[in-house]
């Protein structure tokens, strides 16, 4: 009998970290209670997951960690409802359920062999750097060609995972390109919205795949970008929100037309998006 | 393949055998004297003669409200559920058929909804072949129709003086083998009066054009029919709630002292929160793209996804609306 796709598997929070300067985006690492859950739990990043707060109910959020980090999983979330407040308000060891892994990850088949450009922008940076740290795993490096990441905020203090991109910025097999709207003083990287830098940058569309996950108005720009250099819509992925309940295709909400963002998404193609009705 | 036959005098005594087994659901009249689908009592005789139920027997599958997990002192329990069986006798072959549809969404699919397969495995479907169809009813235009068996453990047809009776699944079968002893042969010309009602029935019904509904559907997505259609909808959620296939759900959770129920509940796409995000956005922004969704999800993306349409054409949605929303109406004009 398969198990309950409903019920959440328990785990502990064991750190929330502040990751920005405006103090509303947390990363929450969690670990299972049940070490047959922590081995079970098999995903790959791209892929989201249900976090349940009893009384609170469920929300659903990219898994912000790489397989390859074992025996934990992170997620960063942005307080703006009533879910969010609650878990922003929890501290370690507060007690957590997870329901998932659900959706489709990255098309890892098709990255294998491909040089990289990964864009992101503001806090939706969570799965790609779940990838990017898929990518780097010293058992995967070499699978992959060339990565470019280029990475967007609209401030140096709204910018994630400082730690990650501070060591990926000290490595040779990994291009990092940050940059921010409004600069402060010690800044020296680069200034302005990520599809100019983009294409400054100017990556060969030859043998590559792009994965663009951002806020609508950086995704826009940035397919138009992509296109200006190149870039078929079939080697464009993306990644979609919607409200969701069940997580599994059954609850009817988070279709664009005929495909469920939860089950037969949350990663798409260009091409496969333009396909489906705009109701996103 | 109607086959059997019981005389009306004898119903009770094969009703009473299944109440051994298990809970019987029958038309019966409710104190305003409407035929509704409720708990079989000694007191209240059965209707076989009745327009169908306002209420669907949807909750029996998927209920208005489920508690799915109580969650307790850091425990998480899930409800448990008795095994006896669900006996559906006398429903129309419409809402007979919408089980199937419903079959689809929560079991056929890659991921299978535990909830609804326990309660579905209790249901026995005994189905009456539909003798007064309404004027909003359009079965035959979805591929059913007033002796429609699909969906059915058991087809009846309600005579002058004899139920007849045929089974059409492997657990129909063994429901009639129960109760053989009360049975005889249906005769030739009592099978043939059976077919001639069914026919006489259908004849009643007047047909909408659903062929090719999907290509059509597809071809009409950015149609200004979405926007004249929708204009008078309140948003109300009458039809979703009536509707013998509408299955979206909501899950929230309830909270009473130290007990925290997860419930699910029925939802509904013609909701302005049924989409809404928590930054505001919303891809439903108003009625149009509601209404939709509501027409594409049950005749284009059904159809699809699982071959098979949402829709049994039972007409509720029509009969029901406090505005007078036909969705025939639509599905007339849409690519004609």
């Amino acid at each position: 009998m398969a198990r309950n796709p409903y019920l959440p598997y328990p785990a502990r929070i064991e750190e929330a970290t502040v990751e920005n300067a405006a103090r509303d985006i947390k990363t929450f690492r969690l670990a299972f209670t049940d070490p047959d859950t922590a081995a079970a739990f098999r995903y790959m990043p791209g892929q989201f997951a249900e976090l349940s707060l009893p009384g609170m109910g469920e929300a659903p959020f990219g898994i912000a960690s790489s397989p390859t980090e074992a025996g934990y999983l992170l997620f960063s979330v942005k307080r703006v409802g009533l879910f969010t407040a609650e878990l922003h308000s929890l501290e370690a060891p507060a007690s957590i359920g997870v329901r998932g892994p659900m959706g489709k990850p990255f098309p890892w088949e098709r990255m294998a062999g491909r040089n990289l450009v990964i864009v992101g922008g503001g806090f939706a940076f969570t799965t790609l750097r779940a990838a990017i740290k898929c990518i780097l795993d010293p058992a995967n490096r070499s699978r992959f060609g060339s990565v470019l990441v280029v990475y967007g905020a609209r401030t140096p203090g709204e910018l994630m995972y400082k730690k990650d991109l501070a060591e990926w910025q000290a490595r040779n097999d990994i291009d990092v390109h940050l940059t921010v709207d409004e600069p402060d003083a010690t800044w020296t990287r680069h200034k302005g919205v990520v599809p100019t830098v983009l294409e400054g940058l100017n990556p060969s569309p030859e043998n590559a795949l792009a994965i663009v996950c951002g806020p609508p108005v950086m995704i826009r720009f940035t397919l138009l970008s992509l296109a200006k250099l190149g870039f078929p819509d079939g080697a464009i992925v993306l990644s979609l929100e919607m409200r969701m309940k069940c997580g599994i295709g059954k609850c009817g909400r988070c279709n664009i037309g005929g495909k469920y963002v939860c089950k037969d998404g949350p990663v798409f193609t260009r091409e496969e998006l333009k396909a489906l009705p705009a109701e996103y | 393949m109607i086959d059997k036959r019981i005389p009306y005098t004898d119903l009770d005594r094969l009703l009473d055998r299944l109440a051994k087994r298990g809970a019987v659901y029958a038309p019966i009249k409710d104190e305003a004297g409407e035929v509704v689908l409720a708990a079989r009592t000694h007191d209240q005789p059965i209707v076989l003669e009745y327009r169908n139920f306002r209420l669907s027997p949807k909750a029996l599958v998927l209920p208005q409200n489920q508690t799915l997990m109580c969650f307790k002192n850091g425990d998480v329990e899930e409800p448990a559920l008795s095994d006896r069986e669900t006996f559906l006798f006398g429903v129309r072959p419409c809402d007979a058929r919408a089980m199937l549809a419903l079959d689809k969404v929560f079991i056929d699919g890659d991921q299978h909804d535990p909830y609804y397969a326990r309660l579905r495995a209790k249901v026995a479907v005994i189905a009456l072949a539909c003798t007064r169809p309404t004027s909003s009813c359009f079965c035959t235009s979805v591929g059913s129709g007033p002796g429609d068996a699909a969906g059915a453990d058991v087809l009846a047809v309600a005579l002058d003086a004899d139920l007849l009776l045929g089974a059409e699944t492997p657990r129909g079968q063994e429901l009639l083998s129960c109760v053989a002893d009360l049975l005889t042969d249906a005769p030739g010309a009592a099978v043939k009066e059976a077919e001639g009602q069914i026919r006489a029935a259908e004849d009643q019904i007047a047909p909408v054009n659903l062929q090719n509904i999907a290509r059509r559907l597809r071809d009409a997505y950015d149609s200004p029919l979405w926007e004249t259609a929708s204009l008078k909808c309140l948003g109300c959620g009458t039809c979703s709630y009536l509707c013998p296939t509408c299955h979206c759900f909501d899950i929230t959770d309830d909270v009473r002292g130290g007990t925290v129920r997860r419930v699910r509940t029925w939802d509904c796409c013609a909701y302005p929160l049924f989409t809404l995000h928590a930054s505001g956005h919303n891809p439903r922004p108003t009625a149009k793209e509601r209404w939709r969704q509501r027409i594409m999800h049950k005749f284009r993306y059904a159809a699809e996804n699982y071959n098979h349409l949402l829709c049994v054409g039972c007409g509720r949605c029509i009969r029901n609306c406090p505005v007078s929303m036909d969705l025939r109406t639509v599905l007339k004009e849409v690519g004609a």
